[in-house]
C-alpha cells in the first residue's frame, strides 16, 4: 500500500482540480471571462508534456548507458503519454483561442512551433515503427527522441518569445510571474499542473507494466 | 526511492508554500471585485453550476476508478507471472 501514496495524491489533485478550478472566485477580465479557468486544463497538458518527455528523454539516456529492455519500454510508453497530452494541449487550445482570439487556428508563433513539435514526435513513433530488429530499434530511437526533446526546448519556449505572439509571456505580453498571475489562480493552477502531471506518469507505468508483461510472455511462449 | 520521495515532498512544499498566503487573500478580495465584465453569476445564483461541477466530477472519478481497476489488474498479472 506503501508504494500507491502518490496515485492517491494523484486523484486528490485532479479533483480538487476540477472541483476548486470551476466553483472559486477568478479574476474578472475583458475577453477571457470565465475562460480563464482553463488555465487548470490547457496549459496543465503541456507542462505534464514537458515533463512526461523529459521522463522518456532520460529513460532513452539510461537506455544508451545500459541497454536494459525495461528503460527502452518506458522511454516508449513516456513519449506516447507526452504526445497524448501534446494532441490534448493542442485540440483545448484550438478550442479556447476560437471564442477568445477569434479563430481555431490563428498562425500564432506558439501554435504553430507546438504543432511543429508534435509532428517531430510522431516522427519518432514512425522511425521506431521501420525496424525489424529490436536493439536496432531501441538504440536509433533512443538518439532521436534525445534529438526530438532537444528541438522542443527552443520550438515551445525561445521561438515564440523572440516575435509577437497571442500566448501569455510572449512578444510583450504578460505571463506567469509574480506581478500578474493573480494569487487565486495560482493555489489551483500548481496543485493542477502537478496533478494532471502525476496521472500522466500513472499512465505511463502502467503502460510500460503492460508491454513488460507482453514480453515476458512472448519470450517464454 | 528515497531521492524520489525527497523531491516529491520538496515539490509538495514549494506548492503549499505558494498557494497558502494566496488563499488567505484571495478571502480579502473575493468580494471586493465586482465589476461591469460579464460572469456566470446568473448560472452560480441558480446553483445549476454546481450540477455541471458534480457531472464533470464524476467523470474524473470514473476515470480514475477504471485506472485504479486497471493497475490491480496489471499488479495480479504480474504477481501471477512471478510465481
Amino acid at each position: 500500500m506503501k508504494k500507491h501514496w502518490w496515485k492517491g495524491l494523484t486523484v486528490v489533485l485532479v479533483l480538487y482540480t476540477v472541483v476548486v478550478g470551476m466553483l472559486q472566485d477568478v479574476p474578472r477580465l475583458a475577453i477571457l471571462n470565465e475562460t480563464i479557468r482553463n488555465l487548470y486544463f490547457h496549459v496543465p497538458m503541456w507542462f505534464g508534456m514537458i515533463l512526461i518527455l523529459l521522463g522518456s528523454m532520460v529513460y532513452s539516456i539510461k537506455y544508451l548507458r545500459n541497454p536494459l529492455a525495461k528503460n527502452d519500454i518506458i522511454a516508449v510508453q513516456a513519449a506516447n503519454v507526452g504526445i497524448l497530452f501534446g494532441v490534448l494541449g493542442i485540440l483545448t487550445g484550438m478550442e479556447w483561442a476560437k471564442f477568445t482570439w477569434g479563430e481555431y487556428w490563428s498562425n500564432d508563433p506558439k501554435q504553430n512551433a507546438a504543432a511543429i513539435g508534435l509532428l517531430i514526435y510522431f516522427a519518432y513513433l514512425v522511425l521506431r515503427g521501420s525496424f525489424q530488429d529490436h536493439q536496432q530499434r531501441a538504440r536509433i530511437g533512443a538518439i532521436y527522441n534525445i534529438f526530438a526533446f532537444a528541438a522542443l526546448i527552443p520550438l515551445l519556449f525561445i521561438l515564440p518569445r523572440m516575435t509577437d505572439s497571442l500566448h501569455p509571456g510572449n512578444g510583450g505580453n504578460p505571463g506567469f510571474n509574480a506581478y500578474d498571475l493573480d494569487a487565486r489562480l495560482r493555489a489551483v493552477f500548481y496543485p493542477a499542473v502537478l496533478g494532471w502531471t502525476l496521472l500522466g506518469v500513472w499512465m505511463v507505468h502502467l503502460r510500460a507494466r503492460l508491454e513488460i508483461l507482453k514480453q515476458h510472455i512472448y519470450e517464454n511462449a | 526511492m528515497k531521492m524520489h520521495k525527497f523531491l516529491l515532498m520538496l515539490l509538495l512544499l514549494w506548492a503549499v508554500g505558494t498557494s497558502a498566503p494566496v488563499l488567505a487573500q484571495a478571502a480579502e478580495t473575493s468580494s471586493a471585485a465586482i465589476s461591469e465584465v460579464g460572469m456566470a453569476d446568473v448560472m452560480r445564483q441558480d446553483g445549476k453550476i454546481y450540477i455541471v461541477v458534480a457531472v464533470l466530477a464524476t467523470v474524473m472519478l470514473g476515470i480514475l476508478l477504471y485506472l485504479i481497476n486497471l493497475d490491480k489488474k496489471i499488479g495480479r498479472l504480474e504477481k501471477e507471472l512471478r510465481q
